[in-house]
């Protein structure tokens, strides 16, 4: 599922900027500089982030033709996740502990346990694979819009992250404030009408008449009264 | 304040009223945040675009611009409506003709209005299906017209120019509600020419109740 193929989900942001004019030898090097770094067994990491090629989630290795495509930079987000299964764990340990105990005759005490756990773990992380997920990137620089492929949330949030370190850029996401702001932009009656808008009272509180109303009366009046209090602040 | 009972230590809402703050209800604070964020503009969009599109409406029809051909948009067979705060009320309505369906109407009556529509976009003979979010116009379950282009190269281009047409699409739509919000049509013709036709359905689901 992304830019390229299969069903597509995707929200968009406006990027708070443009490239620079040498965009190519620039964003080559930090794209470069940012792309994923596989996971160290040996180590306690278990989480790595950043770049691979949106056509093959396993080159890291990015050259500008690779990542950019008619006017676009195209690249997936990619996240590593190595955790051995906590019920894999679980078990193991039991059986360890069991093994131990019944050898030394005597029972492991909590900071052995602690340990041993840590063993298995370092263990584990040898033998299982890690969990890959991508996401699809798609910057149209000329409209200096960038659409990604995922509404998961840990996965838009890494996006503003790794977008700013590696592109120096900020995101603003879109929708309908940004999209009626850029609408009336030229045009200052409507910019002023933008201002001073507030929701419509009968597609908030219903229109009185036609049927009961999930707001109780006092409420529909309360809301009517803030919505005229906020227009003449507007105003 | 009304002294605590013995031995139990004063609710928060106690607090609250001792303190002389005005507690202020959760539709009120959503309403607060409806208005900072302009959200109010997604959901009203998406709610007016059921009555848009409808043949009581303009049937959907959009006139084109420099930028995008004429099209037409129709609703698709899912809704989800939502009033503002803690009212009651999340209606998820599913069908063939969810455009059409009393129950969605009646929903928009009583203050709910449109969260996630499906919409199904059409253009020279070519079709475009997407559900939207009213919050941040986020898209899915997009399903694009068949690709023309055989070579891959091409084909990712196509791909990229499709996601681009809906999307200019989905703008020229905005636009076309934002200009009637913005100008005093909206209260003077929109909303009353929208309660007519939300009457006409309510009324006509009463008098089948009726009949049946």
């Amino acid at each position: 599922m992304g830019a390229l193929s299969g069903g597509i989900t995707l929200r968009r942001y406006r990027v708070n900027g443009s490239a620079p004019k040498d965009f190519k030898e620039a964003y080559e090097k930090s794209v470069r500089a940012h792309v994923l770094v596989p996971i160290n067994v040996e180590s306690n990491e278990d989480k790595s982030l950043g770049w691979s090629s949106i056509f093959d989630e396993n080159d890291l290795d990015l050259s500008f033709d690779k990542f950019f495509f008619e006017g676009h930079i195209m690249l997936a987000l990619r996240q590593d996740t190595l955790k051995p299964p906590a019920a894999m764990v679980k078990r193991l340990l039991k059986q360890r502990q069991q093994h131990i105990e019944s050898e030394r005759g005597q029972l492991l005490s909590a900071a052995a346990l602690r340990d041993l756990k840590a063993i298995l773990v370092a263990e584990l992380r040898k033998t299982t694979p890690p969990k890959t997920r991508t996401v699809d990137v798609v910057w149209n620089l000329e409209e200096q819009r960038l659409a990604i492929y995922s509404h998961a949330k840990s996965m838009n949030e890494a996006l503003l992250a790794l977008f700013s370190q590696t592109f120096n850029l900020g995101l603003d996401i879109e929708g309908p404030a940004l999209w009626a702001k850029e609408q009336s932009e030229h045009d200052s009656k409507q910019v002023a009408q933008l201002k001073s808008a507030r929701p419509t009272l009968e597609l908030l509180h219903g229109f009185v008449g036609l049927r009961p109303t999930p707001h109780g009366h006092e409420e529909g009046a309360a809301l009517a009264s803030a919505l005229r209090g906020e227009l003449s602040q507007g105003a | 304040m009304a002294a605590p009972k013995k031995g139990r230590e004063p609710s928060l809402a106690d607090q609250i009223a001792a303190s002389g703050e005005t507690e202020i209800s959760q539709t009120a604070l959503s309403l607060r945040d409806d208005v900072a964020d302009q959200r109010f503009l997604g959901r009203e969009f998406l709610t007016w675009l059921v009555y848009f599109c409808d043949e009581d409406g303009d049937g959907g029809q959009f006139a084109g611009t420099d930028r995008v051909a004429p099209f037409r948009m129709r609703v698709g067979e899912r809704a989800v409506l939502r009033a503002l705060g803690d009212a009651t009320g999340e209606i998820a309505a599913r069908g063939p003709a969810t455009g059409h369906s009393s129950d969605v109407r009646y929903a928009i009556a009583g203050g709910l209005t449109v969260r996630e529509l499906d919409l199904i976009l059409e253009r020279d003979e070519r079709l475009w299906m997407v559900t939207v979010s009213a919050e941040h116009f986020d898209l899915k379950r997009v399903k694009l017209p068949e690709l023309l282009s055989e070579e891959d190269s091409e084909r990712v281009s196509e791909r990229l120019g499709l996601i681009a047409d809906l999307d200019g699409m989905l703008k020229a739509a905005f636009a076309v509600f934002l200009h009637d919000r913005l100008s005093s049509r909206w209260q003077k013709q929109t909303i009353p020419a929208l309660r007519d036709w939300l009457k006409r359905s309510i009324l006509e689901q009463k008098y089948l109740a009726r009949e049946a």
